[in-house]
């Protein structure tokens, strides 16, 4: 592929941090020989905050009974009890915010000659295999969060339901070139129902 | 035949049946009519009661004093019948549809105006419904399928039935989805483009394929799993009553929801079910069933994405099974009721399944399909042709890990999957529209994975799961390539752009 993104490949040299023992690139599911291309290292900046935005959501709305029963409002309340909710909220957040970086890194897609590969998950990983003729449509989506750094999701679609492949935290020139590219890939292979 | 277009480049516009308002306003005529009786009913019988067995019904009170007020009422009835039946009337006079070489419109509305439209290049499909009424009434509604809205996008209600029959035999054969026939592509105004295509002349022909007995299907819902379990609550309700007469009542009650929606169910199945008809037709395939709805749906074959052939544990002593298909654009079934749409067989012998089989996939080589066929419905473990989980998978799936299993031919990929109730999935290369493996830890540490093929919405899946991690890529790429490959030779009738392209 010529128009590789210039962020390294996964699992490649330059990976990840040193110390990253988590094999991104697995032999069992991943085809061999290819190289994928990793989303924009400032995803992780929109994960991470998302996540910590989501997590005082839910302390807040787990919470709200300890700070009454700690502030003396709602007298004679099991102050313990009322504390494992929110204490459970933000176990579950500071646990995403850790795999966060690893999550992020195990994101990869790769365009082939005659299919786009999409790469998810670090526990339960997915690659799913999408041929060009295929696509009915592609969808670039940004969030508030996403614009304000840069980036977009790129969703494609096809006929089957089971296909919804994304591709999130793409910079924008990125999301661009690929929809372009996709799309014209897309009428060269267009292949009826 | 009046209301069929003319094949002039300028497009008429033509109104539906007369009779559809009467038709569509049946209903809420009828609700009208019984609450307004029920009402006078009421009122009667209370009076009369009330007043005892002696007195006549002229003496009662409501009845004399309100001589007036009964013919006001009479009259605000009819007079809501008559405002009603003129907003039907003024609706069915406004609405209006054509059919041009590309489109179909239809125009509704009188304050709001509606245009919807099909493009004929989009359809995937046109059926007959008959509904009990209209079909009393020599009526039919003709529904577009369109592959990207999931349901029915445009449906012309009614026509008479030979008018959809003609309307639709026209369609599919400009469609070309019987073969490569004229393309849909605008002619030069003027021009006498639409040459006769050699189905459109022959016309409906229709050649009987199979049928299902009445017996056969009545026997196949009652060899249900939740027919056994009624019967066994059946059989328990005595039982219950000896053991404690006083809970004994209020335990039937609560199995009685269960009682009457079995009954429904099965009700359902029977009706639609009834006198199910496979015919081979030009452009593939059409069903037609029911009892009371009649349904006639056809299925070109090259909108068949993939087959699924199963069978139900209580059916193996009949030798019984089902075939359902994933058609593009039917979307998935909304319920029970849609359940049919996707059924080409509901419960036959397996020289039928072949038969079926046959007719859905005409790319497949026969004498391969039946073997396939025969493997994946009956065998187990790893020889044949069929490759299996390995053994190691038993830690995760001890019962079925033996059958779960796929085998590729040239032209075919079947997957087998069900100890129980035994399944398989045949999938056409070509009609593969995306593949993923997946890992989950447990099966990393057992070196498996699982291997999706993405079809289009439909009763039918195609997954093959704890696959040992090198066969799964294997499969994977191998199903790449072969999607790739007979895409480029699949591209041909089935494929509506390329006609258009020809003869642009």
């Amino acid at each position: 592929m010529p128009e590789r993104s210039a962020h390294g490949p996964v699992g490649g040299p330059g990976a990840g941090t040193p110390g990253d023992r988590v094999p991104l690139s697995n032999p069992a599911i991943d085809p061999e020989g290819l190289a994928w291309t990793r989303v924009s290292p400032r995803h992780l900046t929109v994960v991470v905050l998302s996540t910590l935005l989501s997590t005082l959501f839910w302390l807040a709305a787990l919470g709200w009974p300890a700070v009454l029963a700690a502030t003396g409002v709602w007298a004679g309340a099991p102050l313990g009890l009322l504390l494992l909710p929110p204490a459970a909220a933000l176990a579950a957040g500071l646990l995403s915010v850790l795999l966060a970086p690893r999550r992020v890194r195990a994101i990869g897609y790769a365009e082939r000659g005659e299919d786009l590969l999409v790469r998810r998950g670090l526990l339960y990983q997915r690659v799913t295999v999408i041929p060009y003729g295929r696509m009915q449509y592609v969808d670039v989506s940004v969030s508030p969060l996403q614009r304000s750094f840069g980036l977009a999701t790129v969703k494609l679609h096809t006929a089957a339901v089971g296909s919804h492949a994304e591709i999130p935290g793409v910079e924008h020139a990125e999301a661009s070139r690929l929809r372009e590219r996709l799309t014209a890939r897309g009428e060269a292979l267009l292949a009826g129902l | 035949m009046s209301a069929l277009p003319a094949p002039a480049a300028a497009p008429q516009w033509h109104r539906v049946h007369p009779l559809t308002p009467v038709v569509k306003g049946w209903l809420a005529m009828l609700v009208i009519a019984g609450a307004v009786v029920n009402i006078l009913l009421d009122d009667f019988l209370n009076a009369f009661l009330g007043r005892g067995d002696a007195v006549p019904p002229q003496d009662f009170d409501p009845a004399r004093m309100g001589a007036i007020f009964w013919w006001a009422l009479a009259g605000i009835v009819v007079v809501v019948l008559l405002v009603f039946a003129a907003a039907v009337l003024v609706s069915w006079w406004f609405t209006r549809y054509q059919v041009t070489p590309e489109h179909v419109r239809i125009r509704s509305g009188v304050l709001f105006r509606q245009e919807r439209q099909a493009r004929l290049d989009r359809v995937q499909a046109i059926d007959i419904h008959r509904p009990f009424l209209p079909r009393l009434l020599g009526l039919a509604e003709l529904k577009f399928e369109v592959a990207d809205a999931g349901q029915s996008a445009v449906s012309l209600s009614y026509l008479t039935h030979p008018q959809a029959r003609a309307l639709r035999g026209e369609l599919l054969g400009r469609l070309g989805l019987a073969g490569p026939g004229p393309g849909p592509s605008a002619p030069p105004p003027g021009a006498p483009v639409r040459r006769p295509a050699p189905w459109a002349v022959t016309g409906d022909q229709e050649r009987p394929v199979l049928a299902v007995p009445v017996p056969r299907l009545i026997g196949s819902v009652l060899a249900s799993g939740s027919a056994v379990a009624l019967a066994v609550l059946l059989a328990a309700a005595p039982v219950a009553l000896l053991v404690d007469p006083r809970t004994g009542p209020a335990m039937l009650a609560a199995w009685l929801p269960g009682l009457v929606s079995f009954g429904a169910i099965s009700y359902r199945r029977v009706e639609q079910g009834h006198h199910f008809r496979l015919l081979r037709v030009p452009e593939g395939m059409r069903v037609r069933y029911g009892l009371f709805d009649v349904r006639s749906q056809t299925v070109p074959a090259g909108r068949i994405q993939a087959v699924g052939v199963d069978q139900p544990l209580l059916w193996r002593p009949f030798g019984w099974y089902r075939v359902r298909v994933n058609v593009a654009g039917y979307g998935p079934a909304a319920g029970e009721s849609d359940a049919m749409r996707s059924t080409l067989l509901p419960v036959g012998t397996l020289p039928q399944v072949h038969q079926v089989l046959h007719l859905a996939l005409p790319g497949a080589r026969d004498g391969d399909l039946a073997a396939l066929l025969r493997e994946g419905l009956h065998g187990l473990g790893g020889q044949g042709r069929f490759t299996t989980s390995p053994r190691r998978a038993r830690w995760l799936d001890p019962l079925v890990h033996r059958r779960t299993g796929f085998a590729a031919t040239g032209d075919v990929l079947a997957v087998r999957s069900g100890r129980l109730s035994r399944r398989t999935a045949v999938l056409p290369h070509e009609k593969t529209q995306s593949v993923a493996v997946s890992q989950g830890p447990l099966e990393r540490a057992l070196r498996l994975a699982d291997v999706h093929l993405h079809s289009t919405p439909g009763p039918v899946t195609v997954a093959v799961p704890h696959l040992d991690a090198g066969d799964a890529r294997a499969l994977a790429a191998a199903q790449a390539v072969h999607a790739a490959g007979a895409r480029r030779l699949a591209d041909g009738p089935s494929h509506a752009q390329t006609p258009r392209q020809e003869t642009a």
